[in-house]
Parts: C-alpha cells; sequence; structure tokens
C-alpha cells in the first residue's frame, strides 16, 4: 500500500477575467491505507484536489508523489466514484464493474471478469443483479454498482468524490454504512470529498477541512474513534465532540 | 378507434385508399395514359418492364450506387466527425466551410461531378456520398460532443487509451446520434443515386426515368417512382432495424 505525498500543490483556474485560484499550496502527507476525508464550503476545491490526485488535471504547481513500501512510483492503481454513479447506460450492471479489468489486464479471460465482477456484486449486497440494465435500477443500487467498480481492480488508492451526494438521506446514510463495512474487509488509502460531516467522522481516520476558496487547510485531525465501527456509535458522546470541532471550523 | 391500433391494418388501409382514389380519378376523368395512368396500366408496365425489360439490371445499378455511396460518404464522416470533435481549432476552422458547401444545391454540383469524373458509376456514388456526409457527420459530431465528462474522466483516472476510449466509450455513446444522421441519410442517398443517373448517365433507375419521360411512358414513370419510395422506405427500415439491435439499451 502507498504513502501519498501532496508536495506544495497549488492551482488556479485560467480565465479570461484572469487567474482565479483555487488551491493556496497545500502540504500533507496520506498515509498507507488511511481513511481521509476532506470537507469544506461548497466551490473550495475539494473536488479540483481530488482530480489532481487522480491524475486528471496537473496542478500550477507543486506535484503528488506516491511511495510504496519506500520506494517511489510513477502512477497508482486508481479507483473513483463520482457524485452521480456514472456508469454507462449501454452496459448490463456486471459489464459496468468489469470495465476496470477490461481497460488493466485486457488479456485476461472474460469468464474470469466476470466472476470477479459477480464476488464483488455480491460484497455490496448486489447478488443476482448481474444482467440489469442500467435504466432499471434504483440511485441507492447504481451506487453500490459504482462502488464495486472502484474496487474491481483492486486500486491502491480509492478516490471518492461526494459519492453519496445525489441519494436521499437514508439511502446515503446506509450506503455510508455499507461503504465502511466494505472498506473494513478490504482496507485500502482512501480520499473521500464530502459535504456530510457525520458521515466523514463515521468512515475517516482522518478529517481535513478546508476553507474558502483560495482553500488552505483550517483543520486536519486524527478520528481516534475505535475500529472497527459500526452506525451506532454516531450516537456516542466522542462522536458529537468531533462533530462540533469539525462544524465550528467550517462555520469560521 | 381500436380497429386502428395495429399499423399494419392502418397502412393496408391508408394503401387501399390512395389506389382507389387513383383509381376512381382516372376512370371518372378519362385522361389520356400519356398524361396519367390508371393503377392497372402501372402494375402491367411494371411486369413487362421486370419480364421483358430490363428493369431488375437498372434496378441493381441504382442499388450499387447507392450502397457504395452510402458506405462511402459514412466512413468519411465518420473520420471527420471523429477528428473535429477531437480539436477545437479544426473545427472553428471547418464548420463554416461545411456549413457553406451545404448552401450549394447537389443538382448544381453534379454535373460538375460528371464532367470530371465521367457518366459512369463512379459519379453517381460520389453525388450520393457527398449527399449523405453532412447528415451524418452533423450527428456523429454531437454524439462524441455528448459524451459525459465524468466517464471521459473515469476512463482517464483507469489510464486507459485512446484506442480504448474510442472502443469501449465514444462508440458506444455516439451510436443513437450515428443513427439519427443514417436514417436521414438513408433516404436522401436514393435521392442522390437518382439526381446523379439524370444528369448523366447510361443505366439507373434516374436514366430508366429520362428514357420513359423521352417515349411519354409515363406508366413506367410512375412505376419507377413507386420503386423508388419503396427503396428508400426499406432501407430506412433497415436502419431502424440495425439501430434496434445494436442501440438495445436505449428502449
Amino acid at each position: 500500500m502507498p504513502q501519498i505525498r501532496v508536495v506544495d500543490v497549488s492551482h488556479s483556474f485560467h480565465t479570461e477575467q484572469g487567474d482565479f485560484p483555487v488551491l493556496k499550496p497545500l502540504d500533507f502527507i496520506i498515509e498507507r491505507e488511511q481513511f481521509l476525508s476532506i470537507l469544506g464550503p461548497s466551490g473550495c476545491g475539494k473536488t479540483t484536489l481530488l482530480k489532481i490526485l487522480a491524475g486528471l488535471i496537473q496542478p500550477s504547481a507543486g506535484g503528488i508523489q506516491h511511495e510504496i513500501d519506500g520506494e517511489a512510483v510513477d502512477d497508482l492503481r486508481v479507483g473513483m466514484m463520482f457524485q452521480q454513479a456514472n456508469l454507462m447506460p449501454w452496459r448490463t450492471i456486471v459489464e459496468n464493474v468489469l470495465l476496470p479489468l477490461q481497460l488493466k489486464t485486457p488479456r485476461l479471460h472474460r469468464s474470469v471478469m466476470v466472476a470477479r465482477a459477480i464476488s464483488i456484486l455480491e460484497t455490496v449486497g448486489l447478488c443476482g443483479y448481474e444482467n440489469m440494465r442500467i435504466n432499471e435500477i434504483s440511485g441507492g443500487m447504481a451506487q453500490r454498482v459504482a462502488l464495486a467498480r472502484a474496487m474491481i481492480h483492486d486500486p491502491q488508492l480509492l478516490l471518492l468524490d461526494e459519492p453519496f451526494g445525489s441519494l436521499d438521506a437514508l439511502t446515503r446514510e446506509s450506503m455510508g454504512e455499507e461503504l465502511l463495512r466494505v472498506w473494513q474487509t478490504h482496507k485500502k488509502t482512501v480520499v473521500m470529498v464530502t459535504h456530510s460531516v457525520s458521515e466523514a467522522i463515521l468512515l475517516s481516520d482522518r478529517v481535513i477541512v478546508f476553507s474558502r476558496r483560495p482553500s488552505s487547510i483550517v483543520l486536519d485531525i486524527e478520528i481516534k474513534l475505535p475500529r472497527p465501527r459500526e452506525a451506532g456509535i454516531r450516537y456516542s458522546a466522542e462522536f458529537s465532540e468531533y462533530s462540533a470541532m469539525i462544524h465550528t471550523s467550517i462555520a469560521q | 378507434m381500436s380497429r386502428w391500433r395495429s399499423p399494419v391494418a392502418a397502412y393496408t388501409a391508408l394503401v387501399v385508399i390512395l389506389l382507389s382514389s387513383w383509381y376512381i380519378f382516372t376512370a371518372v376523368g378519362q385522361y389520356p395514359d400519356f398524361i396519367l395512368p390508371g393503377p392497372a396500366l402501372v402494375w402491367q408496365r411494371f411486369q413487362t418492364a421486370l419480364m421483358k425489360g430490363r428493369l431488375l439490371f437498372h434496378f441493381l445499378v441504382t442499388l450499387w450506387e447507392v450502397a457504395a455511396g452510402l458506405c462511402l460518404g459514412t466512413f468519411f464522416a465518420l473520420i471527420t466527425g471523429y477528428l473535429l470533435s477531437k480539436s477545437r481549432r479544426l473545427e472553428n476552422f471547418l464548420s463554416p466551410v461545411l456549413v457553406a458547401s451545404q448552401a450549394v444545391p447537389i443538382v448544381a454540383v453534379a454535373p460538375l461531378l460528371i464532367i470530371w469524373f465521367g457518366p459512369g458509376l463512379f459519379s453517381k456514388i460520389l453525388v450520393c456520398s457527398i449527399i449523405i456526409y453532412f447528415p451524418v457527420l452533423v450527428n456523429v459530431v454531437a454524439g462524441l460532443k455528448s459524451v459525459p465528462t465524468d466517464l471521459q474522466n473515469l476512463m482517464t483516472s483507469l489510464n486507459a487509451n485512446r484506442k480504448q476510449k474510442l472502443v469501449w466509450l465514444e462508440i458506444p455513446a455516439t451510436l443513437p446520434y450515428f443513427f439519427t444522421g443514417m436514417k436521414v441519410g438513408a433516404t436522401l442517398s436514393v435521392t442522390g443515386a437518382v439526381v446523379g443517373e439524370f444528369l448523366g448517365a447510361d443505366k439507373g433507375l434516374g436514366f430508366l426515368i429520362n428514357v420513359a419521360r423521352g417515349q411519354y411512358d409515363t406508366a413506367l414513370v410512375m412505376a419507377i417512382i413507386i420503386i423508388l419510395v419503396l427503396f428508400a422506405l426499406v432501407l430506412y427500415y433497415l436502419v431502424v432495424l440495425i439501430e434496434k439491435i445494436m442501440v438495445r439499451w436505449k428502449e
């Protein structure tokens, strides 16, 4: 599992009216198998940082360094989840899930890919749905499929961009618990952007709060709740303390 | 109304109404055959042209021109469509040129193509491909541009190369748009081939119309027009059928 160094990363958007700074220089380390959540006001550059981590955009300055067991590597296997499920409507559920395998290991026999996809669909509770079409399933199910797709190629880094932002409150809570369960069995380095403080505390080892644009870090705390966690931990006193602390820092 | 729910029944009724009003019109009016022949005469003329004349040969010539023109036009539309959607600069440069080219009627360009490429099949194939090029191109560009950004990001985050993006994302996402263009193009292509044949050819249905018209063989002209209509219809529904098979997920 890798360690990720964010080294003096800053970013500005170039527009005709001039440069808009989005991220002030950021410098921090994401430890291996850490579940890191990033919170902050809308439009503060959280998603931009995620895209930089995914290699989708080049930061204006600075860079990302990956290390696996102390050795520098160029690229990581990345799994990504978006605000919308972002599935391909022309593929069935199982075909959507095995897409990363088709791209990463095209030589693998199709039956092996299908078998792997089905087994990961089981872990997200979608056993028996594999041949359904995307337009036949609910939003919550679609996000489970997206989670399965993000995990199937055993990514070294999982990037979640408000993964449950488009779901209703109840589905959202249960999906958070689902993710907690999956992550506790398949430990990975995770960076999640979210708007939900309780989701962040429930899932994370560490929470970073961004300020308004141009963003800098206003809070960087470890969540020392015991693991494995369960949904009931939301009602504990420590949970409320963390929640209060994070809420105050966002309000600043 | 329930009797008209089946489209087959409705179409049969429409055809019967058209044919019978045509028949009554000619029977009452007693027009000379070279002005307006009745359906029976047209049918008779069709049969003799098919059995004793070379109607089938001329039809096959037109069919070949249309098929080749469709393939050629679609091929170039796909390639330019892909390039245009990939390069903003190329698109900005070429868009006005392409739109301007549409302002020139094909009937005006066709004689030039016949002068340059001769009265043979090739000039007809060219006319045909030019006429279908634009609708296919416009739809392919629109399709490629409609590919969701997040899916593109997903592919990039999985280090997909250009070919993988094309095969797994861009082609499937563009197919519905492509078929919309093909439906327009397929019907236009018949017009294209006939226009080409009209202006200079020694075979094909367009040529045959010209000959029949010169001989005041109005029955044959009408028979060929009906054949052309049916031909375009079959082509259209062929595209619809292929679309149904390839784009099942849209339903």
